[in-house]
């Protein structure tokens, strides 16, 4: 068994290594369709199959604050408090915040963090690589400030040195102690980049409710279900809605489990292509199982002598199945070498937010499911071929040596697989054509500012140095200054928060003059501070009344500028100017004067809509991290060296962050749509080639079988473009079933891509309409050689070779 | 043997092969009956050693004596020269008798051969005729198809064929 088992292999690799041609069509088809499935798996093992680094990772809950179609806001310190106090559902419940901190000396830098409670590190479950994590009593206020570090900024930062426990590094205004180093395993958590921890100063005794603006996080108990929690936390908010009505009336709370909180985003668009992968390996076997087919057929010959010297029907489908397996391993080796570059080009290509992407890596798993579909592979192509080459061989010998085109099944089976290759890329093709169309309908969109030319740093003055807003607005306003006069830079300007940037700072505010309204009905908008230059360097005009004005500072009248959309939400009909209103979180007891309306601009991508938004001027509002914006045509890293060389003259050790330009921040935002459409772009092509490829493959193979009867048909007078539209309405009968087919396939599968799309119908005519057109193309691109060699056939050669 | 294209009653050493379910006469064929055709058919990514090994590999004889009995045939038919060449680099003669080697190898009781030299020239015809009359001697029934009278005086008897009807 063994031996003849061997024995086979050996015919089986010299057979497949004649004819190279065949061999390497099929070896390629299959690594393409393996090497993408083992590519796409591992981004899905990374970020939805593999649990979460922390201990009993599905226990492990986010819990926000919820209002209206917002399920997912962030909480209020003293809301927490109380949720923490009342709360049975939870063994344990932690509140962090975002913070910062940059480390000066030699080299200053700027770190992003996490303020939690000392009970954080528990709740997760995680212990630390180096030192302990935090006491309670260093959570209070005005205590010597303490952090732990991350493993990376251990290592990055302070060359892994192990002696860093206990000791104080020098922080801006002061010094932090290093208490602990958490191993690179404990990732950072949902919505952050976090390389330090530090505790957050909390006074329980004072459930002041003033802002909303952390998260928090917590672990069900040992036999609580997620729907009791829920239930729990929505009768404690309904609590807390008479405990606070000014604050809380309309607001509830959601539970949501962690891993949902981490992958939700990015789970549509993974199992979207997901899908479209699983569709180039069904192409992919399907040609390779055409080629197979085709070449069973041509070897009819060899099997009916195989047979009439006795060999059995099992001996003849094991042979075949052996060198399918051979393919289908030297395919799926060859995959496992695409597939590592390819997961490389997709972590590269992925956008930022994709969570846990530094996770994903071509792992054991997956090569041992590579190693599964490729067997899986061998004996669905390898079976049908095998099948068919036994079943006409054991009845062959006859047909052998008196030569038969192929058997009508089998052709049929073949001309079936390619109207499935061409279906399924029709669905491809549409998927992708569908997210092109609203990838363009977005770069279409007006962001309501100039982006062209304009580039932004970020600058964060430390508190413990620039403790007031005098200092800070001088600060800003020298930069400027030395910024305006730089060779090369048209404009500048500031603002607190970047458009194109993710995240957001808004907040409720009352109108003067109009009456209070009920708890939890005040109109929310975004706050930004920006300088008098900023619309200018935006080139974002002024529809009403001025602009803000350098006189605008502290000690004059307060004052603000608003958008377009605020105006239609707070004053329809009415003219803005000289009306007044108050910010809750800010100047709660100011009131500020609104004296312009500016035009809108997006501020949370191409796809949101335009916000009210509040712009305060920086000099009466300051705040320490400002993003400066450059309208120059200089390249931003020499912008990055000049703002560094004029920040580093005015405070030597002040970190810069690099230059970016607002066209990549725009297209960071629109990652989310780009990376699909240019996945499922890159799928369509190959799944387009393949079926190329299978249209190519049986033409070839039905005119060389016909090229006798092709030989007697010229000979009795048929012309060359007769035989050519027989060849071609042949192939063209075939695509265009696959077309019909395909285009139903696609109506149905269009509505997975849901939320992918902007501003075009999952049916949409155009898309509908031109991707046939490509495919038909594409398939009489792949039909016109052997149409020609067709039309070719010297009648004598045909024939004498009978 | 192979087909079941045909009808009427047909023994072969004693058994009804028209009772017979298609397994096992494809059994009975394994066992006792050889094929030589006029167009050789020799395995054509094989070497001659590896064709004469084929009919051995699918009676399920052990690889040592497969070994053996191919050398032993390889010598007889005066071939080991040839037994890494492979079928393209042999004349249509070395390709005959590669064939009539292989039909042979297992020890069949029967062979047929359908125009066996029917591709050769007439000398190269006469060598396999010959070969033939040798393994009918020592024992091995040969039936033989073929169009040339001059073969055809090589058997001990002759049955004429005419448009599918047995006519002498």
């Amino acid at each position: 068994m063994i031996d003849t088992l061997l024995q086979d292999l050996r015919y089986a690799a010299r057979t497949l290594a004649k004819s190279s041609g065949f061999t390497a069509v099929v070896v390629l088809t299959l690594a393409l369709g393996i090497g993408a499935n083992t590519a796409i798996f591992s981004v899905v093992n990374g970020v939805l199959l593999t649990p979460l680094p922390y201990q009993d990772p599905s226990r492990l809950v986010v819990v926000w604050e919820s209002k209206g179609t917002s399920n997912h806001n962030v909480v209020n310190p003293a809301n927490y408090m109380d949720w923490h106090d009342r709360a049975t559902s939870f063994s344990g419940l932690a509140l962090m915040s975002w913070a910062g901190l940059t480390f000066t000396g030699d080299e200053a830098e700027r770190v992003q963090g996490r303020a939690v409670t000392p009970d954080f590190f528990g709740v997760l479950g995680a212990t630390p690589l180096l030192g302990r994590t935090f006491r309670a009593e260093e959570s209070r206020p005005h205590v010597p400030r303490v952090i732990v570090l991350s493993e990376a900024l251990w290592r990055r930062r302070f060359g892994a040195d192990r002696g860093i426990i206990g000791r104080a590094v020098p922080v801006a205004g002061g010094t932090a102690r290093v208490v602990g180093v958490m191993p690179a395993s404990f990732r950072p958590m949902p919505y952050g980049q976090e390389e330090y921890w530090e505790p957050m100063p909390l006074d329980w005794s004072n459930r002041a409710r003033n802002g909303r603006y952390a998260m928090v996080v917590g672990r069900l108990r040992d036999g609580v279900t997620i729907e009791r929690a829920q239930t729990e936390m929505s009768r404690i908010a309904r609590q807390l809605e008479s405990d606070a009505p000014d604050f809380d009336t309309g607001w509830g709370a959601t539970v949501v489990p962690l891993m949902e909180q981490v992958v939700g985003g990015a789970q549509r668009t993974i199992l979207v292509v997901l899908g479209a992968v699983s569709l180039v390996l069904l192409i992919a076997c399907a040609n390779v199982a055409n080629l197979m087919l085709a070449r069973a057929s041509s070897r009819e010959r060899e099997l009916a002598i195989r047979a009439a010297l006795g060999a059995s029907r099992w001996r003849l489908v094991r042979q075949a199945l052996v060198e399918s397996v051979i393919l289908a391993l030297a395919g799926g080796a060859a995959g496992a070498l695409l597939a590592s570059w390819g997961v490389h080009l997709l972590v590269r290509a992925a956008p930022p937010d994709v969570p846990r992407i530094a996770d994903i890596r071509l792992d054991l798993t997956v090569l041992a499911v590579t190693g599964l579909v490729s067997m899986a592979a061998g004996v669905l192509f390898g079976l049908p071929a095998a099948l068919s080459r036994s079943g006409t061989a054991i009845q062959g010998l006859h047909a052998a040596t008196t030569r038969t085109t192929a058997g009508v099944p089998a052709a049929r089976l073949r001309g079936a697989l390619v109207i499935a290759q061409v279906s399924l890329a029709i669905v491809l093709l549409v998927g992708a054509g569908l997210l092109v169309r609203s990838l363009q309908r977005l770069i279409a969109v007006d962001p309501g500012f100039d982006p062209a030319n304009i580039s932004a740093l970020t600058i964060t003055l430390p508190d413990a140095t620039y403790p007031d807003s005098l200092r800070r607005v001088a600060f800003y306003e020298r930069l400027l200054e030395r910024v305006r006069s730089m060779p090369g830079v048209q404009s500048a300007g500031l603002i607190s928060w970047l458009p194109m940037t993710p995240g957001n700072a808004a907040t409720s505010l009352t109108v003067v003059g109009r009456p209070e309204p009920a708890p939890g009905q005040k109109p929310t908008a975004a706050i930004r501070i920006v300088d008098p230059g900023y619309f200018d360097a935006m080139r974002i005009p002024l529809r009403r009344g001025r602009s803000l004005a350098p006189s605008d500072r502290l000690g004059s009248v307060p004052v603000a500028v608003i958008s377009e959309a605020m105006v239609r939400k707070l004053w329809p009909g009415e003219d803005p100017i000289g009306q007044h209103v108050t910010v809750d979180w800010w100047h709660e007891k100011v009131s500020v004067g609104i004296v312009g309306v500016v035009a809108d601009s997006r501020h949370d991508g191409l796809d949101a809509e335009f916000q009210p938004t509040l712009f305060y001027p920086f000099a009466q509002e300051s705040q320490g991290g400002m993003s400066l914006v450059l309208r120059s045509t200089l390249p931003p890293a020499t912008l990055t060296r000049m703002v560094r060389a004029a920040v580093s003259e005015m405070d030597k050790g002040l970190p810069v962050a690099d230059a970016v330009t607002m066209y990549h921040h725009i297209s960071e935002m629109m990652a989310d749509r780009r990376y699909p459409a240019f996945v499922l772009g890159l799928f369509a092509a190959l799944a387009l080639t393949l079926a190329a490829v299978g249209i190519y493959g049986v033409l070839s193979y039905t005119v060389g079988q016909r090229t006798r009867e092709i030989g007697v048909r010229l000979a009795l007078g048929a012309r060359p473009a007769d035989v050519l539209r027989t060849v071609l309405g042949g192939g063209l009968r075939l695509t265009l079933s696959g077309v019909a087919l395909g285009g139903m396939a696609a109506g149905l599968a269009a509505g997975a891509l849901g939320k992918l799309l902007y501003g075009v119908h999952p049916l949409d005519p155009v898309t509908f309409a031109g991707v046939p057109l490509v495919l038909v193309g594409v398939a009489l691109l792949a039909m016109a050689a052997p149409a020609r060699r067709a039309a070719r056939v010297d009648p004598m050669v045909a024939l004498r070779s009978e | 043997m192979l087909d079941g294209d045909w009808t009427g009653e047909y023994r072969f050493l004693d058994h009804a092969v028209h009772q017979m379910k298609p397994k096992d006469r494809i059994a009975l064929n394994k066992q006792h009956i050889g094929f030589v055709f006029q167009q050789y058919h020799l395995l054509d990514d094989l070497t001659v050693a590896e064709n004469l090994d084929v009919p051995l590999s699918y009676r399920d004889i052990k690889k040592g004596e497969r070994q053996s009995l191919v050398a032993d045939t390889l010598d007889r038919f005066g071939i080991v020269a040839k037994k890494d060449l492979f079928p393209r680099q042999l004349s249509g003669g070395q390709q005959q008798l590669v064939a009539v080697a292989r039909a042979v190898i297992h020890k069949p009781s029967l062979i047929l051969a359908d125009e066996p030299t029917g591709n050769l020239h007439s000398s190269q015809g006469k060598e396999i005729m010959e070969l033939f009359t040798e393994l009918n001697r020592a024992g091995t029934t040969i039936v033989q198809v073929t169009h040339s009278d001059v073969n055809a005086q090589y058997g001990n008897r002759v049955v004429q064929l005419q448009d599918g009807w047995v006519v002498k």
